[in-house]
């Protein structure tokens, strides 16, 4: 039977994000910068719609300055290298995540607001639990569900509807029982055929089960959590409702209790309308 | 949210994750979308046509700040808001229709992320607390669910992925 990497390859037109992204992305995950990197100024400059991006959010109210930046060099130095990564990273999975996802019932938005969501909380799970970089894991929590995007391709007309909709049971495993994969294993090709990182592609791959201390990263655990806390917020629940499972081992090992469960929930509530207000500045 | 003040502008309303809404009818409906473990309430007059909304998330705030910055986020500042709010636009506490829905679970009921559980319970001791009776309820399941309120009917509707469900009149 033909590897999910191969039927990928086997599709004429695979959902894309911009080549400067994914720069990015392994900028951000390399940071002990090696001889071959560039830098993030020069790679954003290259790309006209992210450069539009950063200038709107550094001339956005939320950062209160009165004169507008009107070059790139003056809009990172006002919104900064972290910042800069979010937004670059945003910018990009709206234009792969922001339309309808029919297939898992996700209509204009939804997708995309279920990845802010996700991006935002793994971001302060990072932060809480110290256990991994906030910006990898905001990364992991954006780009967790990609596979969604592509398994409307690999199996036929319906199916992912018809499977999603019958049945009681956890969601990755009837998608399993129907086809053979899932839609993290399906994410996980798509990451590697955007040249992701081996650590992103994994927390993909593993967001809905992270395996044991043996072969994991605490980055699984984090974006594993963080989708379980997108989906208790509501953000982008299709089809598949909320019939996933939280890893308790997962819990434990992020060493969450209720008090710092409730605070991130309210935290990445109000961040999304920070992060909206300035995108849309 | 930052626009947690309740709103009480003519006709459709549309009340985001954490934020409440009121209108004074005859006509006009008041929703919610994306009710996971959220808990979503609607409180109707039907004498003067006045009804309210809140989405909120947890059960109560940890610090004043939070209570402050976003009241809609939590039942115990949501809804006496809500009340309070739909008070002053001149309904009657007695003639109160108080629906619910959401509080939705993981399908291992959330192995100790219990916040639909924990919303849910609140709701229930503020309500018994004050003496409001609860007419309907559509909570708990795995689905994510929307809820309105039509000023005009007063009927309360729940839809999920599936299927569309009236919780009043009954």
């Amino acid at each position: 039977m033909a590897s999910i990497d191969q039927l990928l390859k086997g599709l004429k037109k695979l959902p894309a994000i911009p080549v400067a992204v994914t720069q990015l992305i392994s900028n951000l995950c390399n940071s002990d910068d090696g001889p071959d990197s560039e830098p993030t100024s020069k790679i954003v400059r290259r790309d006209s719609a992210l450069s539009a991006s950063v200038l709107r959010v550094a001339n956005s109210a939320a950062l209160g300055f009165q004169l507008p930046a009107n070059s790139i060099t003056e809009a990172l130095s006002r919104v900064g290298e972290n910042q800069l990564l979010k937004i670059a990273l945003a910018h990009a999975s709206q234009a792969a995540l922001g339309g309808p996802v029919e297939e898992y019932g996700l209509e204009e938005g939804e997708a995309w607001m279920g990845a802010l969501a996700g991006a935002l909380a793994a971001e302060e799970l990072a932060r809480v639990s110290g256990l991994c970089d906030p910006n990898v894991a905001f990364t992991g929590g954006l780009l967790r569900d990609i596979g969604k995007l592509a398994m409307g391709l690999l199996v036929p007309d319906g199916g992912v509807e018809l499977v999603l909709t019958q049945g009681e049971s956890e969601v990755t495993r009837r998608e399993r029982d129907a086809w053979g994969f899932d839609h993290t294993q399906v994410g996980a090709a798509l990451g590697r055929s955007w040249g992701l990182p081996d650590e992103l592609v994994n927390a993909i791959r593993f967001h809905h089960d992270p395996p044991g201390e043996d072969l994991g990263d605490p980055l699984f655990d984090v974006v594993h959590c963080a989708d379980v806390l997108t989906m208790l917020l509501g953000y982008g629940i299709g089809h598949d409702g909320m019939r996933y499972q939280l890893n308790a081992a997962s819990k434990e090992r992020l060493q969450l209790d209720q008090h710092d469960l409730e605070i991130v929930l309210a935290k990445v509530r109000l961040r999304m309308d920070e992060f909206l207000g300035s995108q849309a500045a | 949210m930052s626009d947690s003040i309740p709103r009480t502008l003519a006709g459709d309303l549309a009340v985001g994750v954490a934020d409440l809404g009121v209108l004074a009818g005859p006509t006009g409906t008041i929703s919610t979308r994306a009710l996971g473990s959220c808990i979503g309430l609607t409180v109707f007059d039907p004498k003067v046509r006045v009804g309210g909304l809140l989405h909120y998330m947890l059960p109560q705030p940890r610090t004043k700040e939070e209570a402050l910055q976003s009241p809609a986020m939590f039942a115990v500042t949501g809804l006496s808001t809500l009340f309070r709010s739909v008070l002053e636009l001149g309904a009657m506490r007695e003639r109160l229709i108080v629906c619910v829905a959401g509080a939705s679970e993981m399908m291992d009921r959330e192995g100790g992320f219990s916040i639909g559980r924990r919303n849910r319970l609140m709701l229930r001791k503020l309500l018994w607390k004050n003496g409001i009776p609860l007419q309907a309820e559509d909570t708990g399941g795995t689905e994510v669910r929307e809820l309105s309120l039509e000023l005009g009917t007063g009927r309360v509707q729940v839809r999920t992925r599936n299927e569309e469900r009236v919780l009043w009149p009954r």
